[in-house]
């Protein structure tokens, strides 16, 4: 029962990893890096969204939660789009190793600004800086089964951003035109597909979701550190690595599991182990399956 | 004074780091696991030296053999995987190690106390053996195996496979063994290292050795440069220094850093050393062409973009 217990909140949890992950290999699909400051980004959001939730007394209300989420979302778009300008714009048709060193880089200085910021600014707390919200107290009850409210949200809030995400994919001219990228780079921009265009919107659109996800993490922790995002970066590589690297509906459905297998190792073993289980499950990944489980045409391209 | 001997121990650690990336990455391989092999170096050297009373450079040697089989271990299956999945693997097996660290209790008592690495609260008290003449000398021996590398017919069929690995598997070299090789080697460095960085500050914490510091090490070589092993001295030197120079920013000086990082990046995109002597042999071809003697160039050769 416990063990059932222990996976349905992993289950609920691990939509929020979905959503990091979706938004790491959306950049991944159209840009061939990785963009190691999309942790970072997530964790300046979810900042926003707390000192929303500070300044105007989330703890009892749902509006300033609704506003605290939409400002998140709307502070990650930000923040992605000024990682891009900065990390990713002025090195076209650079070396593999430049990226990934700028984006490093930026998520240095975003870590470094807000352990400055909760030092100095009186809303914020030294170590962890709480995360008001009237989710906290909720509690459901399935059968036996003790279900935190809180993360029964953030995972339908998670699935309705995925759905949205999944339909404006694959039904709309924007969503094509990235899946092209994604594809064919060359191609797509034979076919007048604005690389520089798509680009600039899927770094906003994961850099929002990652807002976005940032937000429901933190409510469900109840508190927000600079180092969220470091964190939450190394299990997104995890997820992407079971997905496949590129691979949108796998990260999606890889992140549910890796939630599980988080929380079912946690319960059962220790809270230590379960890094250790999740990456020696990436290792094996890597040497059985390199191309993930998920695998798409899109992720053979080196 | 003492400030002054400090930073020039750090510098030579930090460019032990940095070469053990650059060993790697000199195949081309862009491993983030140095930091994994720097960790078990410094635990296990601190355990032989501190523990079972083993002179400094026996204990060194013995970290380095270690993390070289087990880079051996850990290269050959990772040649499978290529580029960014490799680099995923790395950052795996660097996570793995850190968590075993954090979670090893194995304490002996010596005299009146106990002894050991104590989990999550690491290992306390390792003997201070090391100081800028040990980390030096150590640094002398690996710059002069990276010199004798570098003129050496191994080093050419290394800069093969890093230039083109089918056209080295064309000539007849064999790509596998020049990979492995390279991945240990870079492992037994950054064993050295991690050995020496343990003897030299008496207090190891597996929470340290973390992405963080392998992003660190990264930035070393991007920032001096990926071509010959002057690049990730330069880089680590400059690296070491500049949260010194920004001292008057106070809190807000790893900011700075950072930024300096990023316009290095932008400016110099093959690094500080490469990037510079790029330009001076390109200015010396465009100066040779319009001169008289045009074989003269021919057998000038430029630096490569690097790392592909």
């Amino acid at each position: 029962m416990l063990v059932l217990e222990y996976a349905i909140s992993g289950l609920l949890f691990g939509a929020t990893y979905s959503l990091v992950a979706i938004g790491f290999t959306l950049i991944f699909g159209v840009l061939n890096r990785f963009n190691i400051a999309h942790g970072a980004t997530l964790m300046v959001a979810a900042f926003g969204g707390a000192t929303i939730s500070i300044l105007f007394g989330g703890k009892d209300s749902y509006i300033i939660l609704i506003a605290a989420f939409f400002s998140a979302t709307l502070i990650g778009a930000i923040v992605g789009l000024i990682v891009r300008q900065i990390a990713f714009a002025p090195l076209k048709g650079g070396s593999e190793l430049s990226p990934f060193v700028t984006s490093a880089a930026m998520a240095l200085i975003l870590e470094e600004l807000f352990v400055n910021l909760t030092q100095s600014v009186s809303i914020y707390s030294m170590e962890v800086t709480e995360f008001p919200s009237p989710l906290e107290n909720l509690v459901f009850f399935l059968g036996e089964i003790y279900i935190r409210g809180a993360y029964l949200v953030i995972f339908l809030m998670a699935l309705i951003i995925m759905g949205i995400l999944h339909w404006w994919l694959h039904h709309t001219k924007s969503g094509l035109a990235i899946r092209c990228v994604e594809e064919n780079p060359t191609a797509a921009w034979l076919m007048g597909i604005n690389g520089n265009r798509v680009e600039i919107i899927v770094f906003a659109v994961a850099s929002a979701i990652a807002g976005a996800a940032g937000c429901l993490i933190s409510v469900a922790y109840g508190t927000v550190t600079p180092f969220l995002g470091s964190n939450l970066l190394l299990v997104s590589f995890v997820v992407l690595v079971l997905a496949g690297i590129g691979s949108v509906r796998g990260a999606m459905i890889c992140g549910l599991l890796v939630g599980i297998i988080e929380t079912v190792t946690a319960g059962l073993i220790s809270a230590q182990t379960k890094e250790a289980v999740l990456f020696i499950i990436l290792f094996t990944v890597l040497l059985v399956k390199p191309q993930g489980i998920f695998a798409t045409s899109a992720t053979e391209r080196d | 004074m003492a400030y002054y001997t400090a930073l020039f121990e750090i510098s030579g650690l930090n460019i032990l780091l940095a070469l053990s990336v650059f060993a790697t990455l000199m195949v081309g391989q862009f491993s983030l696991a140095q930091v994994g092999f720097w960790s078990i170096g410094a635990f296990v050297t601190a355990i032989l030296t501190t523990m079972h009373g083993m002179p400094l450079y026996s204990a060194l040697i013995i970290s380095s053999i270690l993390c070289g089989f087990i880079g051996l271990l850990l290269g050959y299956p990772c040649l499978k995987i290529k580029g960014i999945y490799l680099t995923l693997a790395t950052v795996a097996f660097a996570e793995v190690v850190r968590v075993f660290f954090n979670n090893l209790n194995y304490q002996i008592e010596l005299g009146d106390r106990m002894i050991g690495p104590a989990g999550a609260l690491g290992f306390r008290g390792v003997k201070v053996i090391a100081a800028w003449p040990e980390i030096y000398l150590v640094l002398f021996v690996i710059v002069l195996l990276f010199i004798l590398l570098a003129s050496s017919r191994l080093g050419m069929s290394i800069n093969a496979v890093r230039e083109d690995e089918t056209a080295a598997a064309a000539v007849g070299i064999n790509v596998t063994k020049i990979k492995v090789s390279m991945f240990m080697f870079g492992a037994a460095i950054a064993g050295a290292g991690g050995g020496l960085y343990a003897s030299y500050s008496s207090y190891v914490l597996a929470e340290n050795f973390s992405f963080h510091m392998a992003l660190v090490s990264i930035f070393y070589v991007a920032v001096g440069g990926m071509y010959t092993f002057s690049g990730p001295i330069v880089g680590a030197v400059v690296l070491t220094l500049l949260p010194e120079v920004f001292r008057f920013a106070a809190d807000y000086r790893m900011i700075l850093y950072g930024v300096v990082v990023i316009i290095v990046v932008i400016v110099f995109p093959r690094g500080i050393v490469d990037e510079i002597r790029y330009r001076i042999e390109q200015r010396s071809l465009r100066h040779d062409t319009f001169s008289d003697n045009k074989t003269h160039n021919k057998n000038k050769k430029l630096p490569d973009e690097g790392i592909k």
